[in-house]
């Protein structure tokens, strides 16, 4: 069969779906009222509501912060807090600036590397999120607490914050996209941490690379 | 360019708003869902129509850069449909698999080459369409964001499958 016969069956299947669908005048009466949703609006409504969220979040730490001074291993964790939810919030409003660049009439490349790009950030938002973890097993270690503590502080407070740190950046390391591709184990953590979306994100990536790559 | 006037370009080239939609959506709300999303991102980017292109590249770019961003976020989205899964057919509704093809033999080949587009990746389904739509590969290049050279090297793959997918179904 030659592609000129696929090419016919193809206009054959234009003129069937010429009479099966419509393109009613109704849709642009609607689209001039707004009615229908743009896409991309949810990932920016979204990352508007993170960055509200973010510099209440900021704001709470900071505080948190103050009034810790005195300690330090109080003082450093909630200054890791802090430092964190500031990368987030750059994060976040790096994002919108990238989803408002975002252009449908750019190449298909082009447009799918940006939308892809956009939905694994929330990679780099678990790994901020792993990078944090030790913290929260230190953030309540006061002088006191450091004084009175003796060898049981020592042996189960320690070793626990140790641990998380060994965890953390392990896992920090390791949740790249190129990992969620390649490590079965970290594609399973991405699914069942309810990212479908990212999941798919991944996969289109991959698949644009390696469009990109042949010929 | 104004409102009018540009409603009725979409109006002209509604076909390409069809056939995309259709490739990438298997269930008919999904359909009409992409459709809307389409005509909106067209309608919105309209004071950026840049004549240099033509009309149908420029429609080409939005509908499918739209249609695979759609495609991710349904629930179907993502899962390439097995060469002998069920098709929903224009004119025909759902249909089985192999061995379960209508009489009419233009209707059969029609089934298969939607169920073998329905198998493809989704950047691969972007470059089939263009093909059959007999557009020339510098123009699939412009869409797509791709040289020729890689065009035509993947063109040729792709038909190498079609032509194969054919004759394995019937020796057609």
């Amino acid at each position: 069969m030659s592609m000129d016969e696929f090419q016919q069956i193809w206009k054959e299947y234009d003129r069937r779906l010429e009479r099966q669908m419509s393109l009613s005048r109704r849709l642009f009466a609607d689209l001039q009222q707004q009615k229908v949703g743009a896409e991309l609006r949810p990932l920016v409504r979204s990352r508007v509501v993170g960055i509200v969220l973010g510099f209440v979040w900021l704001w709470l730490m900071a505080i948190c912060l103050y009034l810790v001074r005195s300690q330090p291993v109080m003082a450093i964790s909630f200054a890791v807090f802090c430092g964190c939810t500031v990368i987030g919030i750059v994060g976040y409003i790096r994002d919108v600036a990238v989803i408002r660049s975002v252009s449908y009439s750019a190449s298909v490349m082009e447009t799918q590397r940006k939308l892809v790009g956009m939905q694994s950030t929330m990679l780099r938002d678990i790994r901020l999120a792993w990078l944090q973890v030790p913290f929260w097993a230190s953030f309540f270690v006061s002088n006191g607490m450091i004084r009175a503590g003796g060898r049981l502080f020592y042996f189960i407070e320690v070793p626990v914050f140790l641990g998380f740190v060994g965890l953390a950046v392990f896992l920090y390391f390791n949740f790249t996209v190129e990992n969620a591709r390649r490590k079965k184990w970290v594609a399973a953590m991405v699914r069942s941490a309810g990212s479908k979306r990212l999941a798919r994100a991944v996969e289109l990536l991959k698949e644009l690379e390696e469009f990109e790559r042949e010929g | 360019m104004d409102k009018a006037a540009f409603t009725q370009l979409i109006q002209e080239h509604r076909g390409i708003l069809y056939k995309v939609s259709a490739a990438y959506c298997r269930n008919v709300s999904d359909r009409e869902d992409l459709m809307q999303e389409m005509v909106y991102q067209l309608w919105r980017s309209a004071e950026r129509y840049d004549t240099n292109f033509k009309f149908s590249t420029w429609m080409y770019r939005i509908a499918l850069n739209v249609a695979i961003s759609f495609y991710r976020k349904t629930s179907a989205g993502g899962v390439r449909v097995a060469l002998d899964a069920d098709v929903q057919v224009a004119d025909g509704g759902a249909s089985g698999g192999s061995g379960s093809f209508a009489d009419d033999p233009l209707e059969e080949r029609i089934e298969l080459l939607q169920r073998f587009i329905a198998s493809l990746g989704e950047l691969d389904k972007a470059l089939m369409i263009l093909y059959l739509e007999e557009r020339s590969y510098k123009e699939i290049g412009e869409i797509l964001g791709l040289s020729e050279t890689n065009v035509a090297t993947k063109v040729s793959r792709i038909k190498g499958r079609l032509k194969q997918q054919f004759l394995m179904a019937g020796g057609h």
